[in-house]
């Protein structure tokens, strides 16, 4: 478990993903034939830390979605996890050290070793 | 000068825990309905052992630990039914652990409901609890097992948890049926009525102590990690993540676990809290977590403690408050 300290990057009220991780997103819609997508990013319970981050790639949003777009992807967060999400950054790191999608998340107090759980 | 007496174990309860049926009364036990179609993987995301294979009619005690790897209950989870999961816990503090699994639920589709104080839970100990179960509830319950029947117009569950290490059956219903006199036979009584011994809360931490059976808030809880305490054989190591996986992973992989949890022989009564220390030169070795005020047949006393690994040899003596004290 690491302590964190990360500088707000994006406004509290939004989470942004960036370029590049648009263009993965885009590409794995594609890979699985899909025209209408969008990019679910969520947290659930569980992980070392406690609260995991959750990414799929969706064929539209849920009721309670907040929906916003970046780099021409639509990212649907549910509103209960928004509240653990606002203000985040998700990147995307490849080549040999890469380790694929990446949060960089303010509300995160500590991350586990592999970057995919969180406290808050 | 006070003279404090002598008090002997009940051989007759002794017995009864070790060849036949003990009953043990929780007076405040924790009890949670766990619902829903996401409340099983929910769990299997922030304990320490693998749930997924819990189907209907099984149950799995399991270790729920905070992100520092620190114990925050160990309970008993038994799949009732289709999403209606019971968990049983030797916790008095229920809000501790519902409050613990709510932090964790976000949009799981899963709900806790509290039955600690409208519900009661006995403890079917021994040898001869499935035997015991069968007779009064119709009920087999094999290891690893939970079933239901209904006494009365009131819904009966026992659940098998095979992580005492002895025959342990919990047996859980509305207090009413349990405990309170009236027009019918109480389940404790119908118990009772096919032999099985009630068992005092003296008693049964004795048989507990003798056992190495750790205790919630004793042995277990948020001063100390899971594997210290005796709750090893609860830990999936290649289960994946949990919360605090990655310390606890990290106390086994690298053998930084400094207590192991040991019993206690001697001759005098200890007591629950304090120090045990090196006999040869006072050096702190470790807490005794739990004592027994009764004296075995063996007219020993017993007790289980924390003890520093660099001192837990067989043989080692050990005193605290000026009491003898052997590790067995």
């Amino acid at each position: 478990m690491t302590t964190m300290s990360t500088e707000r990057a994006v406004p509290i009220n939004t989470i942004q993903i960036t370029e590049k991780a648009a263009s993965k997103v885009k590409q794995f819609a594609a890979d699985r034939g899909m025209d209408e997508f969008g990019l679910k990013v969520a947290v659930k319970g569980g992980g070392c830390s406690g609260l995991t981050y959750v990414l799929e790639i969706v064929d539209g949003p849920e009721s309670d979605d907040k929906v916003i777009q970046y780099h021409g992807v639509d990212v649907y967060v549910p509103k209960k996890a928004f509240v653990f999400l606002a203000g985040t950054v998700l990147d995307f790191s490849d080549g040999l050290n890469g380790k694929g999608f990446e949060f960089t998340n303010p509300n995160a107090k500590s991350t586990c070793g592999c970057g995919t759980s969180f406290s808050v | 000068m006070q003279v404090s007496s002598i008090v002997q174990a009940d051989q007759k309860q002794f017995s009864a825990l070790e060849n036949g049926c003990g009953l043990v009364r929780w007076s405040n036990a924790t009890l949670i309905r766990h619902s829903g179609p996401d409340a099983l993987d929910l769990l299997h995301r922030l304990t320490t052992k693998e749930l997924l294979s819990v189907t209907e009619g099984r149950s799995q005690r399991t270790v729920l630990t905070s992100a520092r790897g620190r114990v925050v209950d160990a309970f008993l989870v038994a799949h009732v039914t289709k999403n209606q999961l019971l968990l049983i816990s030797d916790s008095d503090n229920s809000g501790r652990t519902v409050s613990a699994i709510d932090y964790y639920t976000i949009l799981e589709d899963a709900e806790l409901t509290d039955l600690s104080s409208s519900h009661s839970r006995i403890s079917i100990v021994g040898p001869e609890a499935p035997e015991t179960v069968k007779t009064v509830l119709g009920l087999a319950v094999g290891a690893g097992q939970v079933g239901t029947a209904e006494l009365d117009g009131t819904l009966v569950t026992a659940a098998s948890d095979t992580s005492r290490g002895v025959g342990w059956i919990d047996v859980v219903s509305e207090t009413d049926a349990v405990d309170v006199e009236g027009s019918r036979p109480t389940l404790y009584a119908r118990f009772e009525s096919v032999g099985a011994v009630a068992v005092s809360p003296d008693n049964f931490e004795l048989y507990r102590i003798d056992n190495g059976i750790p205790g919630s808030d004793k042995e277990y809880g948020e001063h100390a990690n899971p594997i210290e305490s005796g709750l090893l054989d609860l830990i999936d190591f290649d289960k994946g993540c949990y919360v605090g996986q990655e310390v606890i992973a990290r106390l086994d992989a690298y053998d930084k676990v400094k207590r192991n949890l040991k019993i206690l022989e001697s001759d005098g009564p200890l007591e629950a809290g304090a120090t045990l220390q090196l006999l040869a030169d006072s050096k702190p070795a470790g807490i005794i977590t739990s004592a027994s005020s009764l004296q075995t047949e063996d007219g020993v006393y017993l007790a289980l403690g924390l003890v520093r690994k660099a001192f837990v040899a067989s043989g080692t003596a050990l005193e605290s408050n000026g009491i003898a004290v052997r590790l067995r």
